[in-house]
């Protein structure tokens, strides 16, 4: 079973508008990340690539699909416009 | 029985170069950091004396003073937390790097009167920043990327953008400390300051002054992710500081010491008192357990500790204490056994994936185990951490 080694808000997180993820700082001095994707798809775990290390991403999948759908749907709006 | 050959060690994390071994490969045993072994390095140096005065690792940077007051830098400088990019660098061409690699900066600033380089006398590294204290005045300079406050220097300084920068109205400090989001320094008369984000009560109490306060922007941007109230009343807990405030902690005594861990702090008085405030979740405030209380800004008394203290420290979300009956007490987070089992001399334990207990494997340390440096007796001097890195100071003695 996968244990992790902390549970941190989504708002504590770092935007990374080109890449579309988050940010976290690891102790080992990397960052754990997850994409808007992973997270719009119902996925909380955000992994460090350069350890063993992963933390829980707290985030109410309603409030933040709702968010990001709506910034989804206005950037085709653009596109098509 | 006489000494030679002084060396600086480092082990742990080095996705970087930030343990200034030459590589960017982690390594699991103590290994010699380049510095003081060049020779344009040592030629530069008239006095004989010249180990670091302060070792201080951050995220993917670090940073030591030598004796003559020169700060030097080494590892990531994405965010200028290394210094400028102008300043003097030391350069290698090792094996392993066919290029010639920066690997060490000086941080350079000068007195605007004088023209004279400034010496400096404490350095801390944060995530992705760095605190440097002069040494005359005391004054406190900044450099780096902090989003939540941590260069002190106002609302709209998140960047230093390769300058140094120094936080206005700040003089005689004598140290400084960095967690994760937040910084405390303290001064020459025992005064605490702090800066930085307040999320945890870290800073300690809150306080409404408008000028150091910065809640009011952040809350803004939170309306915009969630306009639910329970949003919003998360939101107004978030604080940062982008201005130094002073910390109250409610005692007459002076403050003898002060250490951060992630999203806490501790204070040592001048009476041998510990107090801690901020993130409890691991129990690391050392007076409640995390399922009475998650967090706390109100500065309280560690009691039961079984007599005066003299040294305080923090890991991420772990305290130390070193009693003045010789004795170390340590409590908070366990799970990769950082709270070892007791005893002094050099021995490392921990989260060990980087090997950044320097005894040669990669196996987290449940028990304190003694680094052991290539068949050298040796006498360690003097200690730095990072976060995942290591360094020590050491005299090699030849009998």
């Amino acid at each position: 079973m996968a244990s992790f080694y902390d549970e941190i808000e989504i708002e504590d997180f770092e935007f990374d508008e080109e890449t579309q993820t988050y940010h976290y700082p690891c102790p080992c001095g990397d960052r754990f990340e997850i994409t808007m994707t992973d997270l719009l798809d119902g996925e909380d775990i955000a992994r460090c690539p350069s350890c063993s290390l992963m933390v829980r991403v707290i985030y109410d999948l309603d409030d933040f699909y709702d968010k990001n759908q709506k910034t989804i749907s206005l950037e085709q709006e653009a596109i098509t416009a | 029985m006489s000494i030679k050959n002084d060396q600086l060690l480092a082990f742990g994390s080095n996705g970087h170069g930030q343990l200034g071994i030459g590589t960017n490969i982690d390594v699991n045993v103590p290994t010699e950091c380049l510095f003081f072994s060049l020779s344009q390095v040592k030629d530069s140096i008239s006095n004989n004396e010249f180990s670091p005065v302060v070792i201080s690792g951050g995220g993917n940077h670090s940073a030591f003073i030598t004796h003559d007051g020169e700060l030097w830098t080494s590892g990531l400088n994405s965010d200028g937390q290394c210094g400028s990019l102008n300043s003097n660098i030391v350069t290698t061409n090792t094996q392993e790097q066919t290029s010639l690699s920066t690997i060490y900066h000086k941080v350079i600033l000068k007195d605007p009167e004088s023209k004279m380089e400034i010496k400096w006398k404490y350095v801390a590294c944060g995530w992705a920043f760095t605190v440097a204290i002069t040494q005359k005045h005391g004054l406190v300079c900044t450099f780096g990327k902090g989003l939540h406050g941590e260069l002190g220097c106002g609302n709209l300084i998140k960047s230093s953008n390769n300058q140094i920068l120094q936080i206005e109205n700040l003089q005689e400090f004598k140290k400084v400390d960095c967690g994760l989001r937040h910084c405390i320094g303290l001064t020459n008369d025992g005064i605490c300051f702090g800066w930085g984000s307040n999320k945890h009560g870290q800073l300690g109490p809150s306080q409404k002054d408008p000028e150091h306060y910065n809640a009011k922007e952040l809350v803004q941007e939170k309306l915009n992710i969630s306009e639910s109230s329970e949003k919003i009343k998360k939101a107004k807990k978030d604080e940062c500081y982008f201005k130094p405030i002073k910390i109250l902690i409610g005692i007459k005594e002076k403050i003898e010491d002060i250490a951060c861990g992630q999203h806490h702090t501790l204070i040592l008085t001048c009476t041998g008192q510990v107090y801690t405030f901020g993130l409890n979740k691991y129990g690391q405030l050392g007076y409640a357990s995390p399922l009475k209380i998650q967090n706390c800004m109100f500065p309280k008394q560690v009691t039961n500790l079984p007599s005066k203290v003299t040294r305080i420290s923090c890991g991420w979300n772990t305290s130390m204490v070193l009693c003045d009956n010789d004795k170390v007490l340590m409590w908070g987070r366990n799970d990769h056994g950082q709270l070892g089992k007791v005893n002094a001399e050099c021995f490392s334990w921990g989260w060990n994936e980087h090997g950044n207990c320097g005894i040669g494997n990669n196996i987290d340390q449940w028990t304190p185990v003694k680094i052991n440096i290539s068949n050298k007796n040796i006498i360690v001097k003097k200690l730095g951490t990072g976060c995942g890195s290591s360094w020590i100071w050491i005299n090699s003695v030849i009998n």
